[in-house]
């Protein structure tokens, strides 16, 4: 646009405020009457308006850090029959979005809890989703509804809770200044839920102030009722027994019972402890063992060692901690330290004496019990629980469990990492820090590349540009790590994959050729082999796959010989030599390899992990070379699944575009269409330097084509080849032939003209990789001089390998549909009919089944049109009325092929 | 070293150098506090960016004590740096991306393409943003606000003392400016 400047702007500024504020009819006049006395800032204004009409630029719509892929964005996923909107809470047990259901059969919105455990095995599942419908009957009131619990087809397990709209508990009463009967009153309502929950036999285990919500209408709302107990379960075994026990115990440690933590049994009991903490917090503001601003570690200790303040001590000025903040907790319950003190002194503090008692056996049994005394409190009559309950001193329960008491404080210190709450002891953090940074330095396993990047960036924050950036990063390396060979080996191959993936194969075998003379200096065997398996990676993107494939043999070959090989080593080599046998032409071989790494990072476990979705999508993409499309699409679309484990939006986009790439082979066209729609909307924010961007474009006006929509079809072929050095030479052929068959159908000579050049020129150049796409060109355009088509359409087929079994792996089927309508139309229709059962053949062992491939739709219908003209009238029917159920699915009710074999079998008297 | 307070009161009084340090400091900070959430969920940054300032602004007010400034004046500088941090951890991420290994290849298409000529659209917006700065920086802060740190609207019409009318009005400006330097 005009350039503007800060001048300018301040002239332009109260103009844009003006317009603004203006209705869409009124802002005509006022730019007219503008454009009068200032035309060139009437210009200016109205460029600005216009770039509000545009498409909306992503980037700037939505949150920084989930838009530069620093944050996977979960928004739009299905977990079952829900899908995610926005998230609404992140805590230790996963992250909680708000969800509404996908098949429109419950209107309101749902919270749907994706819980952090990592993927679930099928027995793991098969447990979560039974105890989950057994919570799901929890019925009450104030009890906020598990309404399922589910496994995505990801594996993902997730819970679907009643939304609750309201507020904390305690921030509510606080808010409202409620006095302590008030309060207590609320508390009541807390009771019935956990009574009614134990009387199903149903533990909370994690009763805090943040699972007890007030709801718009007043409603107390107890959540999460069982759902700790759930994720012990679902919590998958590891194999090596490292996860202990305690440490995998779901609990939030200032409000756990001295059980829970010391890892004993929990019983209803265990539920009275945590209300008790909870009730105590409530009329007092503190903590009855601790502040509350300790560690877990200490939280939880204190729980098990220290015996709680007694209530009417912890509201009276002087006796607690400082800063001593009584006045102000007492004026957040309506009265006075003094009056407070009054209130709680003697029956209260009973009851709470009782409800936080060390030994479960000595509290109330029961939350009836517990809330009987309140009530009894309330309406002024003596309670049960006696005084003398207060002053016992808790030292043989500390004896009895001192085994117990170490091992919570192991469980404690792995708790500061799971429970994701941040150590804020200073001193402590930096001694962490600079641990870390140590390490960093010094062991070659945990050099961190980016640690290397952020340093570099953090000199005199200078801007370096992303080849700067990459340079200075090797010479720092080779500079810093000179006396740590392994370390720079491990930095040497990360560099490498960046120039492979800036397609600088070049620079990474240089840097991996220096490597390898270190590593063979080092005499490390698995360095020595990982250097190899990575050099192959460099040498396949140079075209050498023969040399390639015999590094990787060699690698493998050295770490066969080896014990406890780091398993991500094993892995790389084997993709390496995945791509090395893709690239050597033997998909077969590159798909066994690919599946093997897959299962074993299945086997681990470790399948949230972009390893294992990069191995899987190989597997994929050798399944489809190896024309075993059918296999590509089950493995593509448990990725399409996965893909929402994807950090970047492009992994993402790719792994869904090449699960509608494989539908589209198989004639699913409705469905590619169906999957294709949402990344293509999803593309237009994401970061637009990948390749893959044209290539979805690509795709997209091929399936827009295939559903009958050539108007937008050719309007994303343009824009795809618009690109296309980006596009790469496969694709930037095919588009060029999709744009010919489309111009040629609307006698666009113009267009054909330069397309079909296009198709030459690209195909020249890929020699006998695009034979398919030029014989397609030929059959296209072979013309039907003196009637003898037939038998040029024969040489064509003949001089493509018709006889020499399936050479263009599913390109052939595309030969024999053209081949079979261009003789239809030109009246050969028993040569049609003999390449129109062909292809109905071909086409039903590359599909799902005979009723789910357009393609079987299509070579039906060619099948039809050549009896009828033979007048085969019964098999003219027979071929036509089969051809609806294939076309209905793989192009939708609403294609015109559809109504096209119908009107065709209609036609067909008896 | 110069307490980040007296930072603070130096940029204010319109000190350039100690702009310079403050944002250089807060920078620090804010990776810091980045950086043990990396460490702790897996490398991936989960938290949100108004949990990573307030928790830095937690972490830095204790140690600084009564000296430090309110929150308001903090989020007003740690903004920008939050911008700053998250750019890189970007840059960093994508060139951390390892190699060919987790990029995913298409499905029938056996010759790598040539890199694609599009702009870089990550340090386009970098760009869009220090033209942005230039023209009118109160716009800039505001997108360092809202998209960088992710306030709401409602939010940062309380730290400007304005109405939300007024935020929801520059921010359109500010998306119109955007778009139209970068046009």
């Amino acid at each position: 646009m005009t350039p503007l400047d800060r001048d300018r702007w301040a002239e332009l500024e109260p103009l844009m405020d003006e317009v603004l504020e203006l209705s869409a009819e009124a802002r005509g006049p006022w730019l007219d009457a503008l454009r009068g006395r200032a035309p060139e800032l009437a210009g200016l204004v109205e460029e600005l308006l216009a770039t509000e009409l545009g498409p909306r630029a992503a980037w700037i719509e939505g949150d920084a850090a989930a838009f530069f892929g620093a944050r996977p964005s979960l928004a739009g996923q299905v977990m079952g029959r829900y899908t995610l909107d926005e998230p609404i809470g992140q805590g230790g047990m996963g992250s909680v979005w708000l969800a509404h259901r996908n098949d429109g059969r419950y209107e309101g919105q749902v919270a749907i809890k994706l819980l952090n455990l990592g993927l679930v095995g099928r027995a793991a599942e098969q447990r979560f989703v039974q105890e989950g419908s057994l919570l799901a009957r929890l019925n009450h009131p104030n009890i906020a509804k598990l309404v399922d619990a589910g496994v995505s087809d990801a594996g993902q397990p997730f819970l679907v809770l009643e939304y609750i709209e309201g507020e904390r508990l305690d921030e509510y009463a606080d808010h409202r200044r409620l006095d302590p009967r008030q309060r207590i009153g609320l508390f009541l309502d807390v009771l019935k839920a956990v009574a009614a929950a134990h009387a199903n036999l149903v533990v909370h285990r994690d009763i805090k102030p943040s699972n007890v919500m007030v709801a718009k209408d007043g409603t107390v709302k107890l959540l999460d009722f069982g759902i700790a107990k759930l994720i012990d379960q679902g919590r998958p075994a590891k194999g090596d027994g490292t996860l202990t026990e305690a440490s995998g115990r779901a609990f939030t440690p200032e409000y756990a019972a001295p059980e829970a933590i010391t890892g004993e049994p929990v019983s209803t009991a265990t539920d009275i402890y945590s209300l008790g903490v909870m009730l105590y917090v409530l009329l007092s503001g503190r903590h009855p063992t601790g502040t509350g601003a300790d560690t877990p570690a200490a939280s939880m200790l204190a729980a098990i060692n220290t015996d709680p303040v007694r209530l009417s001590e912890a509201v009276t000025p002087g006796r607690t901690a400082v800063p001593d903040t009584t006045d102000r907790d007492a004026a957040a319950r309506s009265a006075t330290p003094r009056r407070l003190r009054r209130l709680y002194l003697g029956d209260l503090d009973n009851v709470l004496g009782r409800a936080l008692k060390k030994n479960p056996a000595e509290r109330y049994q029961t939350a009836e019990a517990f809330a009987d005394d309140l009530t009894r409190y309330l309406t002024d009559q003596p309670v049960a629980a006696r005084p003398d309950s207060w002053g016992y001193r808790s030292r043989k329960f500390i004896r009895r469990h001192r085994a117990g008491f170490l091992a919570a404080t192991i469980a404690a210190a792995s708790l500061i990492g799971a429970t994701g709450v941040a150590v804020q002891q200073k001193n402590l953090a930096e001694r962490q820090r600079d641990r870390a940074r140590e390490a960093a330095r010094r062991s070659a396993a945990s050099v961190s590349f980016e640690t290397v990047l952020f340093r570099i960036m953090d000199q005199g924050g200078k801007k370096f540009s992303y080849q700067e950036l990459l340079d200075r990063g090797r010479e720092a390396v080779e500079r810093e790590y000179r006396g740590e060979p392994a370390g720079r080996i491990q930095l040497a191959i990360q560099f490498a994959q960046i120039y492979l993936r800036r397609n600088d194969p070049a620079n990474a075998a240089e840097l991996l050729n220096r490597s390898l003379a270190i590593a063979d200096s080092l005499g490390d065997m698995e360095w020595k082999a990982k250097t190899r398996c990575e050099l192959a990676a460099a040498v396949i993107k140079s075209g050498h796959a023969d040399s390639a494939l015999a590094l990787v043999a060699t690698g493998r070959g050295m770490l066969a010989g080896l014990d406890n090989v780091n398993a991500g080593t094993n892995n790389a080599c084997d993709l390496n030599g995945g791509d090395a046998w893709l690239a050597a032409g033997q998909p077969d071989s590159a798909a066994r390899l690919f599946e093997q790494v897959s299962e074993r990072y299945r086997a681990d476990a470790d399948t949230l992990t972009e390893q294992y979705l990069f191995a899987l999508n190989n597997n994929a993409r050798a399944l489809y070379g190896a024309t075993r499309i059918r296999e590509a699409r089950t493995v593509g679309r448990r990725l399409v699944d996965l893909s929402q484990n994807a950090s970047d939006p492009w992994t993402r986009i790719g792994l869904i575009l090449n699960f509608a790439i494989a539908t589209d082979g198989l004639g699913e066209f409705a469905t590619s269409h169906q999957f294709l729609g949402p990344i293509v909307a999803d593309s237009a924010g994401a970061d637009s330097t990948t390749a893959r961007a044209p290539a979805l474009r690509f795709q997209y006006a091929s399936v827009l084509d295939r559903m009958g929509l050539t108007d937008s079809a050719r309007h994303w072929i343009d824009l795809a080849l618009a690109e296309e050095a980006g596009l790469g030479p496969i694709f930037a052929v095919r588009a060029h032939l999709s744009a010919a068959t489309i111009a040629a159908r609307q006698g666009n000579r113009e267009a054909f003209a330069r397309h079909s050049a296009g198709v030459e020129r690209l195909g020249q150049a890929l020699n006998t990789k695009a034979r398919p796409e030029l014989g397609l060109l030929r059959l296209l355009t072979v013309p039907n001089e003196n009637g003898n088509l037939a038998a040029q359409i024969r040489t064509e087929l003949d001089t493509l390998g018709l006889g020499a079994g399936r050479p263009y792996q599913g390109r052939l089927l595309d030969h024999l549909l053209v081949a079979a309508e261009r003789l239809n139309d030109g009246g050969f229709f028993a040569d049609a009919l003999g390449y129109a059962v062909t292809a109905a053949a071909l086409a039903t062992t590359d599909s799902l089944t005979r009723t789910q491939s357009g393609l079987v739709g299509l070579a039906l219908l060619e099948q039809a049109r050549a009896a009828a003209g033979l007048k085969d009238r019964s098999g003219a029917r027979q071929a036509a009325s089969a051809a609806d159920a294939p076309l209905r699915f793989g192009f939708g009710p609403g294609h015109r092929l559809v109504a096209r074999a119908a009107s065709l079998r209609d036609s067909i008297g008896r | 070293m110069t307490s980040l307070a007296t930072l603070f009161d130096r940029s204010d009084a319109g000190n350039a150098q100690a702009s310079h340090q403050l944002f250089a400091a807060l920078y620090d900070e804010l990776r810091q506090v980045a950086e043990r959430q990396l460490r702790r969920s897996d490398g991936r940054l989960t938290l949100g960016a108004t949990t990573l300032l307030h928790e830095t602004y937690l972490a830095i007010s204790e140690r600084e004590a009564a000296a430090f400034p309110d929150r308001a004046r903090f989020i007003g500088y740690a903004a920008k740096a939050m911008r700053g941090l998250i750019i890189d951890y970007a840059r960093a991420r994508r060139a951390t991306k390892r190699g060919g290994e987790f990029e995913i290849t298409l499905i029938g298409d056996h010759e790598p393409a040539a890199p694609s000529g599009a702009a870089d659209q990550l340090e386009l917006v970098v760009e869009g943003l220090t033209r942005l700065g230039e023209v009118d920086p109160k716009l800039a802060d505001l997108v360092d606000l809202h998209f960088f740190c992710g306030f709401s609207f409602v939010e940062i019409a309380d730290l400007r003392g304005v109405s939300e009318r007024t935020i929801q009005r520059d921010w359109r400006k500010a998306r119109m400016l955007l778009k139209g330097l970068l046009a």
